[in-house]
């Protein structure tokens, strides 16, 4: 993947996960988007911890298997093709609550998207990013694949919004800024 | 009213006996809408050809069936989605293209078998397949889509009263009661291939895919949440006993009929309308002529739920709009779906020498190899504690669904074996 590209979420997911020693601890489980941030803005990574025996400042009685923590965006050092690597050695993580947090697997990939009046016009098939730097961006919603395409009612909306928002280019993307909220039972997009 | 341990025992009051009314349906219409054509054909050759000996797997299969649909149940009400929303949610775009696309290839097949039970059934009154089969089709249609969910949803609950035939059927076979009863509590198992394939053919014809997504969006559908749990589990126990009474009154009057009977050719009866032609001279007219038209209204019954269950579901999966209150322009491909599995079928049914059989064998593969596949979506879907909540499976539960998911993987794969390895 060349991730200067815009790259689907579900080819970062379950990607190696390396700390500063360059110890392999985990894997990508999930990313934290802030989509008040214009464009929303990836703000933590969760990562699915083989052990830990600290969370933050707390010391654990005894380790822990298979946990899933969000770590602060800042933590990431770099995105390489084969791991995400962090800046500090496990388990020394600035880690986040994920209380009132987007996550883009969670509570994006797969969901319903409705237009305003609750109508159902499709499902997130995945999430595109884009990266600058170390920052990553969210593109918009993605919306058949290439074995599974969309159909052409769905595609004709997609058009219509990508020249709304000046988009060129014919991909079977939502713009990020067509989408209005993110409920528990729907993505509600402006059409 | 004091129990035995001194505990009181509290009667249902008249208004839980109104709220298990409303709540009554989808446990009910889903389970008698497994007793279809295929269905009616299996029973009748297991009572043709082993009289009243599976009677129990038939009450072991009633058993495995509530628990089955009991997850589907709690899944509704607790989340308020169907079971393919939560399959596309919790797993992947992959393995949801997969199951629909499994699920429209048996589904399909089923429905097609139905309407050949429809037109088989109209060939039993004297109505050839061409008259009968086209107004039929366009009725079934009409039917859902120019109704609303409620009105259809009581026509099937009244239509459900149409299987008492079978009990008449059965009685007019004068069966030997007693033996009945005693073949019902006593497990007989054989271990000869022909007991073994009818046994799992009978799981995998009661037991079906399409009934954990139908009921779990008819759910849905109603509104029903998880404080009105207890009366749609009640639904469901009771659409359960009532499937497994008509199977065993068909497997009852075959085996009357026929088992005991061997010169009319017990080993002949493959379909339920052979079953329903061979049982007049045997049990008279009316006995015959009472299986046909529970032929007819299980073909009509089914032939309507399966589209309607498969568009539902098809679309929920991939986030397309679905319902019979919108319209054709709103909701294109539902309508799409569910007008294909009806023309389609009613059309191939009317071709002469169409390999039905062969098709019934893709349907019962394809159901095979999907069975477990759900079954194992379903414990891991209602084990998860973000879905669920405080009502994920207890432990003995899971030991219980668990084991029943290995049974079930292991008895569809013997199905599938056998199946090729006889032709």
């Amino acid at each position: 993947m060349d991730l200067e590209e815009p790259f689907s979420l579900s080819s970062l997911l379950k990607r190696e996960v390396r700390d500063a020693e360059d110890r392999e601890i985990g894997h990508v489980q999930d990313l934290a988007v802030d989509m008040a941030s214009q464009p929303p803005v990836v703000s933590e990574l969760a990562v699915h911890l083989q052990w830990t025996d600290r969370i933050g400042d707390l010391v654990l009685p005894r380790p822990v298997d298979d946990i899933i923590l969000l770590l602060a965006w800042a933590e990431v050092e770099s995105l390489e093709p084969e791991a995400v690597l962090l800046r500090n050695p496990h388990p020394q993580f600035e880690v986040v609550s994920c209380e009132g947090k987007t996550l883009a697997r969670r509570d994006i990939l797969n969901k319903q998207i409705t237009d305003e009046d609750g109508n159902r016009l499709h499902r997130v098939d995945d999430v595109l990013m884009r990266r600058e730097g170390v920052l990553l961006f969210l593109e918009g919603l993605q919306v058949g694949t290439e074995w599974l395409p969309a159909g052409s009612r769905i595609g004709r909306l997609v058009s219509r919004l990508r020249r709304r928002y000046n988009r060129p280019g014919e991909t079977n993307v939502i713009p990020y800024e067509a989408i209005v909220r993110v409920d528990e039972e729907a993505l509600v997009i402006r059409t | 009213m004091l129990g035995r341990g001194g505990r009181t025992r509290r009667r249902p009051g008249r208004r839980e006996i109104l709220i298990f009314l409303t709540v009554l349906g989808p446990g009910l219409i889903t389970a008698m809408v497994d007793n279809d054509a295929g269905g009616i054909a299996t029973y009748s050759m297991a009572g043709a050809r082993f009289g009243y000996e599976m009677l129990w797997v038939l009450a072991f299969t009633a058993i495995l069936l509530a628990l089955v649909q009991e997850m589907t149940v709690r899944m509704g009400m607790v989340t308020g989605k169907g079971l393919a929303a939560l399959i596309r949610e919790r797993f992947s775009l992959r393995l949801t293209a997969f199951i629909m696309f499994t699920l429209l290839v048996t589904n399909f097949a089923n429905t097609v078998s139905n309407f050949a039970g429809l037109a088989a059934g109209m060939q039993l009154f004297h109505v050839p397949p061409w008259m009968a089969v086209p107004p039929l089709a366009v009725l079934i249609w009409w039917l859902v889509v120019r109704g609303s969910y409620k009105g259809v949803e009581k026509i099937f609950l009244v239509a459900s009263l149409v299987y008492v035939s079978y009990i008449i059927s059965a009685f007019l076979a004068r069966p030997e009661w007693g033996e009945v009863a005693k073949a019902v509590v006593t497990p007989s198992p054989r271990f000869d291939t022909a007991y073994l394939a009818l046994t799992v053919t009978i799981v995998g014809t009661t037991i079906a895919p399409w009934m954990q997504f139908y009921q779990q969006a008819a759910i849905v559908d109603k509104g029903l949440d998880s404080s009105k749990i207890r009366y749609e589990r009640a639904d469901t126990v009771v659409g359960s006993v009532l499937m497994t009474l008509v199977a065993m009154f068909i497997v009852i009057c075959c085996g009357a009929a026929f088992f005991n009977n061997p010169e009319i050719g017990a080993t002949t009866i493959t379909s339920a309308e052979q079953a329903a032609e061979a049982l007049a001279p045997v049990a008279g007219n009316y006995a015959s002529y009472l299986f046909a038209l529970g032929l007819l209204v299980a073909s009509l019954f089914a032939g309507s739920i399966l589209p309607l269950s498969t568009a539902y579901t098809v679309c929920e999966a991939f986030g397309w709009e679905s319902g019979v209150d919108r319209s054709y322009g709103e909701a294109p491909r539902f309508y799409f779906i569910y007008t294909f599995f009806i023309a389609g079928s009613a059309l191939l049914v009317m071709i002469p020498g169409i390999p039905l059989v062969m098709l019934m064998i893709v349907s019962q593969t394809m159901n095979g190899i999907l069975l477990p596949v759900i079954m194992l979506c379903m414990l891991i879907l209602i084990n998860d504690r973000d879905i669920m909540g405080a009502y994920v499976n207890p432990p003995w539960l899971n030991g219980v669904m668990w084991a029943v998911t290995a049974l079930l993987t292991l008895l569809t794969l013997a199905m599938i074996v056998s199946t090729f390895a006889s032709g």
